[in-house]
This record gives C-alpha cells, structure tokens and sequence, in this order.
C-alpha cells in the first residue's frame, strides 16, 4: 500500500506530464521519420498516445496538466520566433510586399467567412463554431484568439492541427488543378491555409515556395488578428 | 550569445510583448505583439540571427511538441463533439481548399494589377 502512495505522490507532480509528452513526441518523431506520412506526424502520434494512456491508466486529465500547463508556457515565445523566418526571408518579403499582404489577407477573410457560413448551415453550436474560426492560422495565434473570443482551446488546437495536415497532403493536388505556377502565390496559398504543417510541404516542393510559405504563416496570422477586430 | 542568455533575451521580448498587448485599444494576442517586438529588434540591428539561433533553432524543430498538451486537453470535451464530429471534419477540408484557392489567386491578381499598372 505504502509503495501505491508513492507511485501516487510521483505522478502528482509535473515531471509526470513534461516526461509523457516530451518522451512520446520523440518516439512519434521517430515512427514519422519511417512512415513519411502527414497523418503520421509526431504530434498526432504523441497526443493519441498520451489520450489513450489516460483513459487505460485512469489518471485524470488535471494530474496530466500540472506538466502540461509548464509546457504550455513556451507558447508565446515559440510565437514570437516565428519573427526570424520572416526576417530571413527580408529580401523576398520586400520583392513582393503588396500581393503577399493582398494574398493572406484575401486568405484568412475567406477562411473566417467559409468556417462561419459552414458553421450555420451544418447548426454548429456557437462554442464549438468559435473555435473552429480561427483553425487556418498558426497554432499560438488561434489558440489565443480562441480563448479569447470564448472557446475551447484544445478543440482550436486539434481543428488547426488536422487544418495542416489537410493541406500538406491537398497541397501538391490543388497547385496542378488550380495551374498554379507562380512559386510566390502556390507558397502564399499553403501558408495562408495550413499554416507551419502546411510550409514543410511547401519547402519540399521549393526554396521560394518554402519561403513564402513561411511569411504567409505570419502575415496570415496577423490578417486574421486585425479581422477579428471588425468581428 | 550563451543559451541561457538567449532564453533570458527572447523572455524579455515577450514581456514586452505582454506589456504591449495590455496597452493596446483592441485584444491582441501577446504572441502577435512579441513577434513584433523581435521583428524590431532584428530589422534595428540590435540583435541577429546567429545570437539567437540556439532559442530559435531549439522552438522552430520542436514547435509542435508545445501544442500537444492543448491538444490532450480535448479529453475534457469528448461528449460534446461526439455528435458533430463528421460535420466538423468536412468544415475543415471544404474551407482549407477555399481559403487555398482564395490566397492563390488573390496573389496572381495582385501581381497582374501591378505590373499592368507599371506599363502604363
């Protein structure tokens, strides 16, 4: 009984969560690595593991987030590097200013308008339609506007996250359908949509591509900040 | 830089992002407002690329790994979406290729104006 209490004591602290999730996100890296499918990411691997080794073990969700909520506290500065691609990408941002502001602000209003209209007419609940809104942009920006406009994180997070995946695997599909040929426009287009999953996708196919798919990350998340202010 | 001195650097940023975002008029995300901040410090020369490309190489690998315990968070909301679950997957997809085919062409559009407008 005695050795129960302390296993007991052991995972009421935040090493518990931190050496879960850290330790299963390496070994979802590693099956990534070998599968080389989007849907196969570290991420997704990582999560469905720690969901299900809860549920089996039977450890509420609040022992988990005493870890959890430490890690959670690098979202703002892994936001606020997303600041050095952009200024990497100085020479290219200058080239083409006017389009890449046009093509991600055009981007995050239609995929605002879209969500809210497809929201309405499948009767979405408005909690759950709150969070879906801001699902296009990067994961720190959406999870921030989402909370803030009264939704439920974890919902942003995984409708952002599958948001990527849809268009790292549509991506290489829509440009030839679409006779996209212009590198800076297929780029601004997987940014604007599926944010950071989205830009590996886009790096594979080309340096610029990358490259813009990178600023369209930022750009896109900034256009949608300032359109939710006319919300 | 050290490590240690870059974490220190880039957790001042974002204080000064906070600082910023709670003076703002409108809601602003302090992750928005503390890109902004480094932004401003990189375009000033005040730092460069390689002084922080321990922090920035360090959170651009693992950028996901910080996402998966919102993600894990969703437990606590299961009953919930149970019932609309395939209307939510098909919102994702329908307004992921939209917002695709909106950026795209917004950006070839542009460029089109701009360069008709330069022969003029």
């Amino acid at each position: 009984m005695n050795a129960l209490n302390a296993l007991k004591a052991a995972l009421e602290t935040p090493f518990f969560g931190i050496a879960i999730t850290v330790l299963s996100f390496g070994v979802g890296r590693l099956i990534g690595r070998r599968v080389r499918s989007p849907l196969a990411n570290a991420y997704v691997i990582s999560t469905v593991f720690i969901i299900a080794f809860l549920q089996i073990a039977d450890i509420p969700l609040e022992t988990y987030a005493l870890g959890g909520d430490v890690m959670s506290l690098m979202l703002v500065p892994a936001t606020a590097i997303l600041a050095t691609i952009v200024y990497r990408q100085r020479t290219l941002l200058a080239a083409n200013l006017v389009p890449m502001i046009a093509g991600c602000l055009v981007g995050a209003a239609t995929s605002l308008a879209s969500i809210y209209f497809l929201c309405r007419f499948f009767g979405i609940d408005e909690t759950i339609a709150v969070s879906l809104l801001p699902k296009s942009v990067t994961n720190p920006i959406a999870m921030e506007l989402s909370t803030a406009s009264g939704g439920i994180a974890s919902l942003t997070v995984a409708a952002v996250v599958f948001t990527g995946m849809v268009g790292a695997v549509c991506a290489p599909l829509m440009l030839t359908l679409l006779k996209i040929k212009n590198p800076v426009a297929a780029g601004i287009a997987i940014g604007t949509s599926s944010h950071v999953l989205g830009t590996a996708k886009a790096i594979e196919i080309g340096e610029t591509q990358g490259a813009a798919s990178g600023i369209a990350v930022c750009l896109a998340g900034m256009s949608t900040v300032v359109l939710y202010m006319f919300l | 830089m050290k490590i240690t001195d870059q974490y220190g650097v880039l957790f001042l940023i974002c204080m000064g992002g906070v600082f910023l975002s709670h003076l703002c008029p409108f809601p602003m995300p302090s992750g928005i407002s503390s890109m902004v901040v480094l932004f401003c410090l990189l375009a000033a020369k005040a730092l460069t690329l390689e002084s922080l490309q321990g922090v920035s190489d360090f959170l651009l690998e693992n950028m996901a790994l910080f996402f998966v315990p919102p993600g894990v968070g969703i437990l606590a909301h299961m009953e919930r979406l149970r019932g609309s679950l395939l209307p939510l997957i098909a919102i994702c997809i329908v307004s992921t290729l939209l917002t695709f085919a909106a950026a795209a062409a917004a950006v070839a559009a542009t460029q089109k104006a701009m360069t008709a407008w330069k022969k003029r």
